[in-house]
């Protein structure tokens, strides 16, 4: 039988939105799920969600203000600093609310959740996840969590906008110490912990893995509109220029990470169709049967997928992504439930 | 103590009272857009001179190097209290400057979440060793939390004289804003107490989308809701009644985006669901519900 995933993307205030999505399925609608998959704040939606956490992310969410999350830098240090913005709040609150019982749940796997980051050192799409024997496949890697301090750092992590907040070294040493392999005879001394940020960067929402995961039912809150409206405005500043250039970037990697799902979803179809096909056409349905599950079929064990996005029909904010404030939080929350109550 | 002590450590005394008003003063909700960044601590350095008028001969130049380790009581208004510790040039003597400065945010522009440029207005109190007493008005120019630039007027009333400065400075410390969360409200786990939340994120949602239309808008709701928070009558007792009494008190945007509680578990009356909705916008309103 096919699981339950929830997917929750990146948006960093605008996760008020999933927050109030998530509350009605819950509360109201009484979903349930067996897997999550969150970007930046969906990762620490879905991490608090996988902890069984839920009152308190709502409490969290709808009285917040910049100051509960982040701090800022003073002027002169930021240049020589990691980021324009300190990140200690946010890890502070994580440390409140992922309590070590509420820990041990997540790590114990009984509901997994991935985490979607970036490694600053080599690059590569990360998972930080909670289920053994994860389906991940190069180039993607993936860690199994398995202390609290790893499941905060990796929620941080993902939440970690590069350049506004700090990297954060979720592991102790390096990952993978031989990746990439060093030519013969160089030194292997000095290889440093990895950094991790935001994986929106790379995966806006992270369909696939829970697709890889053997996830059926999927319910993906994507917090950008992902059809385009048009900016009726002339761009005379640089100001102005890079968020709109930062959101037409969003934008094409949500597009993209839905329309894995999508294909993924024609692809099996079509091959359910030329099996059937290929049965009424006389075939022996063994042969067939073998033929279609034989080892290295990429859609082996895989089931049409029932995908429900939940996404807002215009942008939820016009501004910075990044400043938290109560009204709006309460706002998109709002928003949210109604979306969730409109599409479910 | 000298007479001329009296106005610097007056004015220390009375900056106490505005500046705890200031900074416990309610935020206004149709106002957003203010950033609550900033740090809790500043040090800023400043190099000033100017002329003192008044003063025959000798020549009235005035100059003066002044330190002001400043507490931020309020980061959203910027709202500091500072000691004010300097050496000042009242021709042709030196002398030591300490006393204490008030000063408050009146214009702020920040790029995002890095700080822009600001304006404060500051109200200083000095008491000078040739035993002068000073009190002093001053703008204070901020760019991006890191220089300034200073135009004073002081009274010294020692001399019955005037002085006017204009300063240029650093910020020899500016501390991060504090890396310790605020304490977070704890949810709750009764039903009525969700009810209760529920009711307060659909009233800021409103507040929320008002204040996109104007702060106009906005203000006039929150009047209209606060006359309806404290005029409750108490033939209100179901939750249809309760909307409809929030669209006669056009609260039409509450009761559009109001959701509707999940139903109640067995020992809960509508009456007390009424009652958490009302608590609901009460505490928005930081105003205590009619019992």
């Amino acid at each position: 039988m096919g699981k339950t995933a929830l997917v929750v993307s990146g948006g960093g205030a605008k996760g008020a939105f999933a927050v109030g999505a998530v509350d009605f399925m819950v509360n109201t609608l009484h979903l349930s799920f067996d897997l999550y998959a969150g970007t930046s704040t969906g990762a620490l939606i879905t991490g608090c969600l996988a902890a069984g956490k839920l009152p308190e992310l709502v409490t969290y969410y709808q009285n917040a203000s910049t100051d509960t999350m982040l701090t800022q830098r003073a002027a002169g240090k930021i240049l020589s600093s990691d980021s324009v913005l300190g990140s200690g709040p946010l890890r502070k609150a994580l440390e409140g609310i992922i309590d070590q019982p509420a820990a041990d749940l997540v790590l114990s796997g009984t509901t997994p959740v991935f985490l979607t980051a970036l490694n600053l050192q080599t690059g590569e799409l990360f998972y930080f996840h909670t289920m053994d024997g994860a389906a991940i496949e190069r180039p993607v890697r993936g860690h199994r969590l398995s202390t609290r301090q790893e499941l905060i750092g990796a929620m941080l992590a993902s939440a970690s906008v590069p350049v506004m907040m700090p990297p954060v070294q979720v592991l102790a040493k390096a990952f993978d110490p031989d990746f990439p392999p060093l030519p013969a005879g160089s030194p292997r001394a000095g290889i440093v912990p990895d950094q991790f940020v935001d994986g929106g960067v790379r995966e806006y929402a992270p369909l696939k893995v829970v697709i890889d995961q053997g996830a059926t039912d999927i319910y993906a809150i994507i917090l950008s509109p992902l059809t385009r409206a048009r900016r009726n405005e002339t761009f005379t500043k640089l100001l102005g220029i890079l968020p709109r250039t930062i959101d037409a970037l969003t934008e094409d990697v949500a597009e993209n990470d839905v329309e894995v799902a999508n294909r993924t979803n024609l692809l099996l179809a079509k091959v359910a169709k030329i099996r059937s096909d290929l049965i009424a056409a006389g075939a022996d349905p063994v042969l067939v049967e073998n033929v279609f599950t034989s080892a290295g079929t990429p859609f082996n064990g895989k089931a049409l997928i029932n995908l429900r996005v939940i996404v807002p029909e215009t942008p939820l904010l016009d501004g910075d992504s990044l400043q938290f404030d109560t009204f709006d939080m309460a706002r998109m929350m709002n928003a949210g439930r109604r979306r969730a109550k409109a599409v479910l | 103590m000298p007479m001329t002590w009296i106005p610097p450590l007056g004015l220390l005394f009375v900056m106490a009272g505005p500046a705890k008003a200031i900074a416990s003063g309610r935020d206004d909700p149709c106002a957003p857009g203010k950033s609550v960044y900033g740090p809790s601590f500043v040090v800023p350095l400043e190099i000033a001179q100017g002329v003192t008028l008044g003063r025959g001969s000798p020549a009235p130049y005035a100059a003066s190097i002044r330190l002001y380790p400043s507490y931020v009581l309020d980061r959203r208004r910027q709202v500091r209290i500072a000691l004010a510790g300097g050496m000042a040039l009242v021709n042709p003597q030196l002398e030591a400057l300490v006393g204490g400065r008030l000063s408050t945010s009146v214009f702020e522009l920040n790029l995002g979440p890095i700080r822009g440029v600001g304006l404060h207005l500051g109200l200083e109190g000095l008491y000078g060793t040739s035993d002068r007493g000073l009190l002093g008005l001053m703008l204070i120019g901020d760019l991006g939390g890191a220089f300034q630039g200073t135009i004073r007027t002081e009274r010294d009333f020692t001399n019955s004289a005037t002085l006017l400065e204009l300063g240029l400075g650093f910020h020899v410390h500016d501390g991060s804003t504090p890396e310790t969360a605020p304490v977070l409200p704890t949810p709750p786990h009764d039903y009525l107490g969700l009810v209760a939340q529920g009711m307060a994120r659909d009233f800021k949602a409103a507040i929320g989308t008002s204040r996109r239309e104007s702060v106009t808008a906005c203000r006039a709701l929150l009047l209209a809701a606060q006359a309806f928070v404290q005029h409750h009558p108490p033939d209100i007792t179901t939750v249809a009644a309760f909307r409809h009494a929030l669209t006669e008190a056009g609260l039409e945007q509450v009761e559009t985006l109001m959701f509707d509680p999940d139903p109640a578990p067995a020992g809960v009356t509508e009456v007390q669901v009424v009652q958490a909705l009302y608590r609901g916008m009460a505490d928005v309103l930081e105003i205590p519900p009619r019992p």
